[in-house]
């Protein structure tokens, strides 16, 4: 089609309006790509919070309350498990292990968690990942506690110090622990989950610290010293909840109505990977109205692009004419001043995306150590081509209000122009 | 004496229907001739050359180019029919600015199939283009590629008669081609729009308000003799 050489010519010859053209158009590709790139491996994150767990099981509470106390560490459980109950749920013969957890303390902001050796062992996160020290070891002592990778960060605390745990969340004076400190011995890998600002600690810790403690106070006169501790009973009366792991996907019902249909206390058994789809479900609002807007952004770059066409067509009326006087039909001005709507779009949306994949790169290893995201660089999703198939026919349609002026133009100036 | 390339009888055109701008009872323009048709600033000279390339269409009136009722055709055959039998020279600003001069030449070729095919029974038309510019003393700037912006206005008229020449049309339209020249430059161009014409064997028809030039066609034509009275004008 000589028409589209044509077009790429008059684009060359006004190269620095068409390249501001260009970078709008591929700013603004770049951003909507870019969105729906950080939306999808945001939900993936979301939904690789935890993995590997069948049933998350704690007092009979709202499924999302459950969730987000026993994974996010976010809000309150209103009710414990009492131990027992933990142990005769933990021996069904369906369940092959179980990891549990008891929150309510903190440190410096970040959620105290008392849990055993198994939560190393059996936590998953990722699909299949397992919790990876970066230094120290698992729990040995009573005392000892291993840290999230942005616990250890952020606080500046390395292998070998000493923290004190706080009772409750709020961390100040009276309330401290400060009579049984506890030891780093471990530093976690980052996992991009809640682990990263998690104090994990030994369930028979937590139970010595408070020893001594009746509804969240010290018990006057009755105190017991960190090492007087040890030769007593460390066996917690109850915990927060517990995760469980069956010997086959195919219990999970059965194990679930069993825990809920349970008689001595009322409880609640959830599958986190449901509730964390209703979760996602219900924040994710944010995140469409994020592509919303970086469509909108494409929008305005559509916008410039059609607004600087039909500024220039005035002043190129005369060239019209000259190519109508060489035999170039009004359809064919209206495909010159269409293609180059085109080739605009074309080349900015492939720029766009050679911007993004610059920008991956170069963000990668920043995003991977500071989010914790793993950002996968592979081809455009099947949703990212049709994005660009849409942002590639908006402008082509968006081509067409000029085009057809120039085609109007073109029928009533015929050759004779006003200069 | 060789038959009529352009056969006008009864015509009457205006851009509003109701105005009639121009009207000529009988003309006839046989091949090969060189005619220069003289009316002045507003007399309808631009509406004239509309008409016979085809751009408008005639009130009332037959209009015959090269033996064809070209008022007959639809609008596409008409583009296309002018893309084969005409070269077109306006008064100024006849190139694209975004083509080189040989593009510019060559422009006619990517519309008509006819012009494409008489370059190429002439070796292509790159070849033509070249050909045709060193004839009209363009050889140089040609060759060295330069924007046909930066040409000076006599230099572009004559890269326009180039783009009017190649492919060999019968009939070579010129609208005051020569007003943005000086008086010296006016003869020269002249002369070789008419060396050109002639091996090319094209009807040329000159279309000009400034009567100086006249005697060096074959034959003047003033619009105002062509129109019969018009009876608004009459009362």
């Amino acid at each position: 089609m000589p028409i589209l050489t044509l077009a790429v010519k008059s684009l060359l010859n006004r190269r620095v309006t068409a390249l501001l053209m260009v970078l709008s158009i591929s700013l603004s590709v770049m951003l909507l790509l870019g969105v729906e790139r950080l939306r999808t491996q945001a939900r993936a994150g979301f939904a690789n919070t935890i993995s590997g767990t069948d049933l998350v099981v704690g007092a009979r509470t709202g499924a999302i309350a459950l969730l987000l106390h026993a994974v996010f560490r976010i809000g309150y459980a209103t009710n414990n498990v009492s131990w027992a109950s933990y142990q005769e749920i933990a021996r069904h013969p369906r369940v092959r292990w179980t990891i549990p957890l008891s929150l309510g303390d903190s440190h410096r902001g970040f959620a105290v968690l008392g849990t055993n050796p198994d939560y190393f062992r059996h936590y998953r996160y990722a699909r299949t990942r397992a919790l990876e020290l970066e230094t120290g070891a698992p729990f040995a002592d009573v005392y000892d506690a291993v840290l999230g990778a942005d616990v250890a960060r952020e606080l500046g605390y390395r292998v070998g110090q000493s923290i004190i745990v706080a009772h409750g969340a709020v961390d100040a004076g009276v309330s401290r622990h400060d009579d049984k400190p506890f030891r780093v011995i471990g530093i976690l890998k980052k996992t991009g989950t809640p682990v990263d600002r998690t104090v994990h600690v030994t369930l028979a810790g937590l139970e010595a610290i408070h020893l001594d403690w009746q509804s969240g106070m010290r018990v006057p006169g009755a105190a017991v010293s960190a090492d007087d501790a040890r030769s007593q009973d460390l066996t917690p009366r109850s915990i927060t909840a517990f995760l469980v792991g069956l010997d086959s996907r195919t219990a999970v019902f059965h194990v679930q109505r069993f825990v809920n249909d349970y008689r001595k206390e009322p409880l609640l058994a959830i599958l986190p990977g449901v509730v964390l789809q209703e979760l996602w479900d219900a924040i994710g609002v944010a995140e469409q109205a994020l592509l919303v807007v970086s469509a909108l952004v494409a929008l305005v770059g559509l916008c410039g692009m059609v607004t600087a066409l039909l500024t220039g067509l005035n002043e190129r009326r005369r060239e019209m004419a000259v190519l109508r006087s060489v035999g170039a039909r009004p359809r064919h001005i209206f495909a010159l001043i269409a293609g180059e709507a085109t080739a605009l779009a074309a080349t900015g949306i492939a720029l766009g995306v050679g911007f993004l994949y610059l920008a991956l790169f170069a963000a990668r290893g920043l995003i991977q150590t500071r989010l914790g995201l793993s950002i996968e660089i592979g081809f455009p999703s099947p949703y990212e081509w049709l994005l660009l198939g849409a942002v590639l026919l908006a402008s082509f349609v968006a081509g067409l209000w000029p085009a057809l002026r120039a085609y109007r133009y073109s029928l009533t100036d015929g050759m004779t122009v006003h200069i | 004496m060789s038959a009529a390339v352009i056969e006008v009888r009864a015509l009457e055109f205006g851009w509003a229907a109701d105005r009639p701008l121009l009207r000529i009872e009988h003309l006839e323009i046989p091949a090969g001739q060189r005619v220069f048709v003289y009316g002045p600033s507003g007399s309808g000279k631009s509406s004239l050359l509309s008409l016979l390339a085809g751009v408008a269409i005639p009130q009332r009136g037959s209009l015959k180019i090269l033996g064809t009722d070209l008022p007959g055709l639809v609008g596409g055959a008409r583009d296309a029919f002018r893309a084969d039998h005409f070269g077109i020279i306006f008064q100024l600003f006849n190139l694209v600015p975004y083509l080189s001069v040989r593009e510019n030449v060559t422009l006619p070729c990517r519309f008509s199939t006819r012009r494409r095919l008489q370059v190429d029974g002439r070796g292509g038309a790159d070849r033509e283009a070249t050909r045709l510019l060193e004839h009209l003393d363009l050889g140089v700037e040609a060759r060295s590629g330069r924007a046909v912006t930066r040409l000076s206005v006599g230099q572009q008229q004559r890269v326009a008669a180039a783009r009017a020449l190649i492919g060999r049309p019968e009939i070579v339209l010129a609208d005051e081609p020569t007003s943005a020249l000086d008086s010296d430059r006016r003869e020269a161009f002249l002369h070789l729009l008419f060396r050109e014409c002639e091996s090319e064997g094209a009807t040329l028809l000159f279309v000009s308000h400034d009567r100086s030039l006249e005697g060096l066609f074959d034959r003047t034509l003033a619009l105002a003799d062509l129109a019969a009275p018009l009876p608004a004008a009459a009362s």
